[in-house]
């Protein structure tokens, strides 16, 4: 596994935050410090092995939740409050996996080689949600994909194009009339065989700075990833007034 | 003085615990032994509660025997502005009720499959998990709408019963087999609780290590607890 995996949207790991995430089967802590560097290492404290990712962060640190050994963000164990004047040896450090910010995503490594498979382009968070399907279907369905392009957008009508971003990342570009929007979306696998679906967006051409997209445009593209769970879910289906796929596609 | 017939290890009774402690209502516990005891299931407490379930909340000659009425009875009473229950307006009145209707599929997934697993209830665990994760769905779709538009709680803007009622049996899943990693706009909002002035810990949910530090009552707690 020398692969990167989009393991979460950037902006849900906050300064300090921690979370779990597994990549192949390895289990991992991946955290933020306070100053925004994102980490991820072996999900088992040095110490007696409680998972880190119950942990909470101090500054530049990650603290286990158990014993209170604190790590730095370089690995190795900096404090253990049972013997608050000892200098921990060196030796001592959690285990460390490649971790990357890029596209709005955070990646991680088990390798640590090379570099994410996604040009770092500025997109906006929608949301991430697990789909109980394989990687590979959801990959596929998203290469055939249709989307609400506006709040007037009909099903039908527009037009859409597939781009692979990445081994990983699929871009779908919709124009309707005026109105035009880029999806991006990454597939992380699951341990489970299942995906996990993390979906961004770029309202268009650049317009200037702005505060990121409306809520009302997260909300149609949310409920968006909604139906097309439900469509790969339900694969058998047939009443709905619009699938989320284009037909051509689903045929083909 | 508020009664309250409690179980520590009882995600029920804890709703009660916390929204006490969330208002600042003084009440005396009255230890339940659910479990191996079965106390709840014997003749001197089915004379108080025939269902025999905790919790039950005792104020006079009231006898309330269900968490969501429990709930709606301290915010009625213990909560002055009204945001824990608002009564005054209809439309978030009704939402907070259809969650405190919601948080019983929540005891009857999760809930269940945490009894199986903590105390060998038998039961069909797989169909409770999942129940669970299909509830966790539906809550997960509101809780991310909720956040687009920049609320962090069930209801419209304000924390209110129905996030109490909902929360422990989702805290506790794990130790049901049901984990909240699928689920990021749940973890938030499990935050976001946590956050609340005045929370309050069970075995099981922990406070977030930034609130601990600064309210020394959470501190004491978990230092009671060991
Ligand atoms: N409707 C009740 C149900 C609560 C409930 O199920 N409580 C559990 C304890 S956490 C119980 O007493 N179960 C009875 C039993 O399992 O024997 C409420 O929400 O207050
Ligand atoms: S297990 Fe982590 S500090 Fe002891």
């Amino acid at each position: 596994m020398s692969k990167w995996v989009p393991v979460a949207l950037a902006d849900g790991l906050k300064p300090g935050g921690v979370m779990r995430a597994v990549v192949g089967d390895q289990d991992l802590v991946v955290w933020r410090t306070t100053a925004g560097a994102v980490n991820a290492w072996n999900n088992r404290c040095p110490h007696r092995g409680m998972r880190l990712s119950f942990g909470f962060v101090r500054g530049d640190r990650l603290a286990c939740l158990y014993h209170g050994w604190q790590f730095g963000a370089d690995s190795v164990c900096r404090y253990i409050p049972a013997h608050p004047d000892l200098e921990p040896p060196a030796t001592i450090t959690a285990t460390v996996y490649g971790a990357r910010e890029r596209g709005g995503l955070i990646w991680v490594s088990l390798s640590g080689e090379g570099e994410p498979d996604m040009p770092d382009i500025a997109v906006h968070p929608v949301r991430s949600l697990a789909v109980d399907v394989a990687p590979g279907d959801l990959l596929a369905a998203l290469r055939g994909a249709c989307f609400p392009v506006s709040e007037t957008w009909q099903a039908g009508s527009g037009t859409f194009s597939h781009e692979d971003l990445g081994e990983a990342v699929v871009a779908i570009d919709g124009v309707d009339g005026d109105a035009r929007c880029r999806l991006v979306a990454a597939v992380q696998p699951l341990p489970d065989g299942r995906a996990m679906l993390h979906l961004l967006v770029d309202e268009g051409p650049d317009d200037g700075p702005h505060d990121g997209p409306a809520a009302a445009l997260k909300l149609r593209l949310s409920d968006w990833a909604e139906r097309l769970r439900w469509f790969l879910e339900n694969p058998q289906a047939t009443s709905a007034s619009w699938t989320p796929v284009l037909v051509e596609e689903r045929a083909a | 003085m508020l009664k309250l017939y409690d179980y520590v290890l009882s995600g029920s009774a804890y709703k009660a615990r916390l929204m006490m402690a969330i208002l600042g209502a003084p009440y005396e516990a009255v230890p339940v032994d659910f479990y191996p005891g079965n106390e709840h299931r014997q003749p001197d407490f089915l004379d108080l509660n025939p269902a025999g379930t905790l919790p039950v909340l005792v104020d006079g000659d009231l006898v309330l025997t269900d968490s969501a009425a429990i709930l709606t009875y301290l915010a009625g009473k213990h909560d002055p502005p009204g945001t824990w229950l608002p009564a005054g307006d209809p439309a978030r009145l009704a939402q907070v009720v259809q969650w405190l209707a919601f948080s019983q599929s929540l005891t009857a997934t999760a809930g269940a499959a945490r009894l199986h697993d903590m105390i060998n209830r038998p039961l069909d665990v797989e169909a409770a998990r999942a129940g669970a994760h299909r509830a966790f769905r539906e809550l997960e779709r509101h809780l991310t709408a909720q956040a687009f538009d920049g609320n962090a709680f069930l209801v419209a803007d304000q924390p209110t019963i129905a996030d109490i009622a909902c929360f422990p049996y989702v805290a506790l899943s794990p130790d049901g087999g049901i984990a909240h990693d699928d689920y990021p706009a749940i973890r938030g909002w499990l935050d976001a609780v946590k956050r609340l002035p005045g929370f309050i810990e069970m075995p099981g949910i922990h406070a977030l290590h930034e609130v601990r530090e600064t309210e020394p009552g959470v501190v004491a707690m978990a230092a009671e607890a060991g």
